[in-house]
Order: C-alpha cells, then sequence, then structure tokens
C-alpha cells in the first residue's frame, strides 16, 4: 500500500520552514503545469523557462503569498505565470515576429502533412491567437482544465471562460481552415 | 432540438467533455438529422485532436537546471535566514548584556554632579587591551578612561571610535567577537557616561556594539 502524497499546502509549510525536500517534492509537482503553459502561452523555451523559475522564485521568497481561502496552489502559480508571461511577450512584441499570415501563406492541405507539421501548425495557429483567447485554449485544452478552475486562474466568471474558448475555438478553426480540404473543414461558425 | 441550441453546446460535445446525458442524447439526435451541424461537431472534434497532439508534443518538463538554480537559491536562503536568526539572537543578547552593562556602570544618583574619577569603577589591570572584530590585526592597548557626563550639542555628538564597555586583561581573539548594531537610546549612552546631546535623550542612536560569544559587551561605537 503506497503511502498518500503530502498536499500542497503540507508542502508549502515545510518548505515555509526551510524543507528543501519539500520545496523539491513541490517544484517537481507543479513545474511541468507551468512550463507547459508559458510554454504553449509564449512559444519560446526561453521564456517558458524564466517563467517557471521565476514562479517558483516567488514562491521561495513568499511562501505566504498563496492563501488557500483564495483558491488552489496550481491556480496560483498559473496566476503568476500568466502575469509573467504577458510582460515577456509584451517586451518581445516587436522583437521576436509570429505572424499567422506568413505561415498561411507557405503550407500545404492539411491532410498532405505529417503529424509533425500539423502540430507545428496548430502550435502557430494558437500561438497566434489574442492571449486572452490564447490562455483559454491552453488551459482547457491543452492542460484539460475545467472551466471553474481556469475561470479561478484567469480571475473571471465560467460563463467567461465558455464564450471565450467558443470564439477561441473558432478562431482556431478559420486559422485552419485554409490547410484543409472541404471535406475537413473545421469551422462552419 | 435547433441548430442555434446546438451550437451553445457544440464546444463541450466536440471535447468530450461530460454533459448532461439528456442534452448529449438530444444533440447526436440533432446531428444525425441535420449534415450542417453534423460537419461543425466533426470540425470541434478534428481540432480537438489536433490541440491533443500538440498537448502530447513537445517538452512536458522544465530543463533540469531551472530546479537546479531553484535548490540553489533555496539553500542559500535557508542559510542566509539562518544566519539572520542567530545574529539576531546573539544581538539580543549582546543588547541585554549592553543595557546590563550599562546600568551597572551608571553612575550612582548621589555622586551626579561630583567629577567622576578619572579610572573606571571596577579596579582594571594595568593595561586593557580590546580587539575589534572589524579590525582584527588591531589589537590595540588602551588606558581605559570613564568619560565624563557631557552635555554637548548637537554638532559635537558625532561618530566615536569604540569606548571600551568592560575591561579584561587578555583580548579576545577576533574571531570570537562580534559587533551588532543596533540602536541605544541617548538617556542609558548618557546614564552609561558617554558625552551624548542631552537635548535629544528620548531619542535613540545608532551605534555597533562589540560583544563576545558568550553575550558580554566589549565596547561601543556611536555611528552617526
Amino acid at each position: 500500500m503506497t503511502e498518500p502524497q503530502p498536499s500542497d499546502d503540507d508542502l508549502l509549510w515545510r518548505m515555509a520552514a526551510g524543507d528543501d525536500g519539500a520545496f523539491t517534492t513541490l517544484y517537481r509537482r507543479r513545474q511541468g503545469a507551468v512550463y507547459r503553459f508559458a510554454l504553449h502561452m509564449s512559444g519560446s523555451p526561453v521564456i517558458a523557462e524564466d517563467v517557471t523559475q521565476e514562479v517558483f522564485l516567488e514562491l521561495v521568497r513568499h511562501p505566504g503569498g498563496y492563501r488557500a481561502a483564495r483558491g488552489s496552489l496550481p491556480s496560483y502559480l498559473y496566476g503568476i505565470a500568466r502575469n509573467l508571461v504577458l510582460r515577456a511577450l509584451a517586451l518581445v512584441r516587436y522583437t521576436v515576429p509570429v505572424s499567422g499570415e506568413e505561415r498561411q501563406s507557405e503550407g500545404g492541405p492539411l491532410d498532405d502533412l505529417t503529424r509533425r507539421e500539423m502540430v507545428e501548425e496548430v502550435r502557430q495557429a494558437v500561438l497566434n491567437l489574442p492571449p486572452r483567447y490564447r490562455e483559454v485554449v491552453v488551459l482547457c485544452d491543452l492542460e484539460e482544465m475545467d472551466y471553474a478552475g481556469a475561470a479561478a486562474v484567469l480571475g473571471c466568471a465560467v460563463g467567461t471562460v465558455r464564450s471565450r474558448l467558443h470564439r477561441a475555438r473558432a478562431l482556431l478553426a478559420g486559422k485552419l481552415r485554409p490547410r484543409r480540404g472541404a471535406e475537413h473543414e473545421l469551422s462552419g461558425v | 432540438m435547433s441548430c442555434r441550441e446546438f451550437e451553445t453546446i457544440v464546444t463541450d460535445l466536440g471535447r468530450s467533455r461530460p454533459l448532461d446525458a439528456v442534452l448529449r442524447a438530444g444533440a447526436e439526435a440533432h446531428a444525425a438529422a441535420c449534415s450542417r451541424c453534423r460537419a461543425r461537431l466533426e470540425a470541434e472534434r478534428l481540432l480537438s485532436g489536433a490541440l491533443e497532439a500538440l498537448a502530447a508534443a513537445g517538452p512536458r518538463q522544465a530543463p533540469d537546471r531551472v530546479e537546479q538554480a531553484l535548490r540553489g537559491v533555496f539553500v542559500a536562503r535557508k542559510q542566509a535566514r539562518r544566519r539572520g536568526m542567530a545574529a539576531w539572537a546573539v544581538g539580543a543578547a549582546a543588547a541585554s548584556a549592553l543595557i546590563a552593562a550599562l546600568w551597572i556602570g551608571r553612575p550612582a544618583p548621589e555622586k551626579a554632579s561630583i567629577p567622576l574619577p578619572d579610572r573606571p569603577i571596577a579596579a582594571p589591570p594595568p593595561e586593557v587591551k580590546v580587539a575589534v572584530a572589524s579590525a582584527p590585526a588591531a589589537t590595540r592597548s588602551v588606558r581605559p578612561r570613564r568619560p565624563r557626563i557631557a552635555l554637548l550639542p548637537r554638532a559635537v555628538e558625532r561618530e566615536t571610535q569604540f569606548i571600551p564597555l568592560s575591561w579584561v586583561a587578555e583580548p579576545a581573539a577576533p574571531e570570537d567577537l562580534y559587533i551588532a548594531r543596533m540602536r541605544v537610546s541617548r538617556a542609558t549612552l548618557v546614564a552609561a557616561g558617554l558625552p551624548m546631546n542631552m537635548e535629544r535623550a528620548d531619542e535613540a542612536v545608532q551605534a555597533e556594539v562589540v560583544f563576545t560569544v558568550d553575550g558580554t559587551a566589549r565596547a561601543i561605537r556611536i555611528l552617526r
């Protein structure tokens, strides 16, 4: 019989008391989601790495900044990561052009693409969404978070998450549609 | 179910999210009868599949160097905090020792108007050596003089050299001495016979106190 895993709150308490084992456990448990969120939001492994480091540095410096009453620790970490990513994107907006228009003119039909190319195309389509739509796609579709969890991260109502996701997927379908044959048309909206 | 109603749930349907069974059955029945909504649902499912492929692709974890860097920071902060707590504890002990030393060394009230003798209250050894941690090599031999009580104008009150508070025949090794920076009230310092500006007796001054590992205050220096 396996021992029950310590809760995030328990690990955080132990971490605040200087237990580096607790910090390591907590980091390994939560870093993947933070890293992937930052990566899908920014498209940059460098930014994702920096954001992940900053998120957990914040936890090291101010473990009391997290309040369990306000939401789960993952939501708190996503919230920090989101702010950092948006800040980073604002800084690199003019130095790292990500143009969906250019990409759309390059490829052939989706059916002819290998899986890898298709993934890259979807990645670019996600990256070209406006941030408020991109983040709901990343949270709800890529990280499989439920609407309530995403609403907690984004600080908005569940209905807002639903409507943004609906709109975001319509935009994605619109970006991917030119690559598809008529029978695979993604959007009827 | 109408096409409009179908559109409101087609995202959840295409994402295979949990949906009310009755609603799901109604939607599926509608999609079977309506070619446009059926195509719409198929498009949503294709998009979901593409996004699942994206989610599964690429790195899932941050590079190991991030963990190593963070662990380094965590350990460094822990050590710094321990040092800080030790310094705080020693500082608190030093402050207590200083206050005790100043209290013991205060002039007797009935003798306050009498000039103090030009020697310490306790009989000192002929030579007094005070080793100051901030200048380990500078072991000085001084003949301690107890300062007279003086009311000095503010301009005269300035940074001082270390003034001995207790006397020892042999200096402590520099590594056994610590300096704590703290705020001490002028009234306390005046009571100990140090020349301070009495017009500001209710205010504190910044001072550095040299003390030994057992918490005995050895010397004090007033900072401006």
